[in-house]
């Protein structure tokens, strides 16, 4: 079983690589064309003057944003469907289905993306759990029947 | 002749040994739980310095109801500055996930890599203590 510290170590590795993703909406908050000054209230205090994004500004955060989600389901379900993310190739382990050990294809990948949320929304319990779980598998991995493994 | 009619007859006495499987399952566990105790002090350190982040729990942020492991930052605070009776009451079960770290590092220090507490039990454990600890992280932030 790929241990507690190689599955920490990949998904660093591969929360960087999805958070990349979302420099494109980042960059657009930052230089989307605004509207002229104009008085506004920041957390109640009337004081302040903003610049507020165009509406076409803001559509196309939203779309790079949506697209950054879209590209990180793809990401997680596409490569753990082969078997590896690029976190998990550093680190020498898989994602396999726990009966005939074979990659899970991209929908049950997708699947297990989705189930990784539930997994943290107890402060990460889910994760946590594969400490004493007999086969080391996190909450994410009992929903969609896969364990991590060494390659 | 003896020898032989007696070894058979001996009766089985002490519970059975642990089965292959267990044993490497129990050295996976301490093998989890040393890279947890690696990772943890990179953890705590990066709390002091980066900015005040607010609560790391998702499900606090976002409804302001704690959940089990909440209170675990402050706790390992309290045991680095020594402060046990504030860990143990910021969040009971992070000090004894502390000496279970311990544990598996000092039993693999002196060539015994599986913790000499069984998975199993240590799952059994955390099945009926966690929903405990969430009753009282629910207590401690004054919500029953």
């Amino acid at each position: 079983m790929a241990n507690f510290g190689q599955r920490l170590a990949g998904y660093l590795i591969d929360g960087l690589i999805t958070a990349a993703m979302t420099i494109p909406a980042w960059i657009a908050v930052a230089a989307g064309p605004r509207k002229d000054p104009e008085p506004c209230t920041i957390d109640g205090d009337p004081n302040f003057v903003c610049e507020p994004l165009t509406s076409g500004a803001i559509a196309l955060i939203v779309i790079l944003g949506l697209a950054a989600f879209i590209g990180a389901i793809a990401y997680w379900g596409i490569m753990v469907g082969k078997g590896q993310t690029v976190g998990m190739k550093a680190l020498n382990i898989r994602v396999a289905d726990m009966n005939t050990g074979q990659p899970i294809g991209t929908g049950r990948g997708i699947g297990r993306f989705f189930a990784m949320y539930l997994s943290s929304f107890l402060c990460y319990l889910g994760y946590l759990w594969m400490l004493w779980d007999p086969q080391s598998q996190t909450w994410h991995d009992k929903i969609v029947s896969t364990v991590v493994v060494d390659a | 002749m003896f020898v032989a009619v007696t070894a058979s007859m001996a009766p089985e006495v002490g519970p059975p040994a642990p089965v292959a499987a267990d044993r490497r399952t129990d050295v996976a566990t301490s093998t989890n739980l040393r890279m947890l105790g690696l990772a943890l002090p990179v953890g705590v350190a990066a709390l002091q310095v980066m900015p005040a982040v607010g609560p790391l729990c998702p499900l606090r942020r976002t409804t302001g109801v704690p959940c089990p492991l909440c209170g675990a930052t402050t706790a390992m605070n309290a045991l680095a500055r020594g402060d046990l009776t504030a860990a143990v009451a910021a969040n009971p079960l992070a000090p004894a996930l502390l000496v279970l770290v311990v544990v598996a590092w000092l039993g693999y220090l002196v060539g015994s890599p599986a913790l000499p507490v069984r998975t199993k039990t240590l799952g059994r454990a955390a099945t009926v203590l966690l929903p405990a600890l969430w009753l009282y992280q629910l207590h401690r932030y004054d919500l029953i």
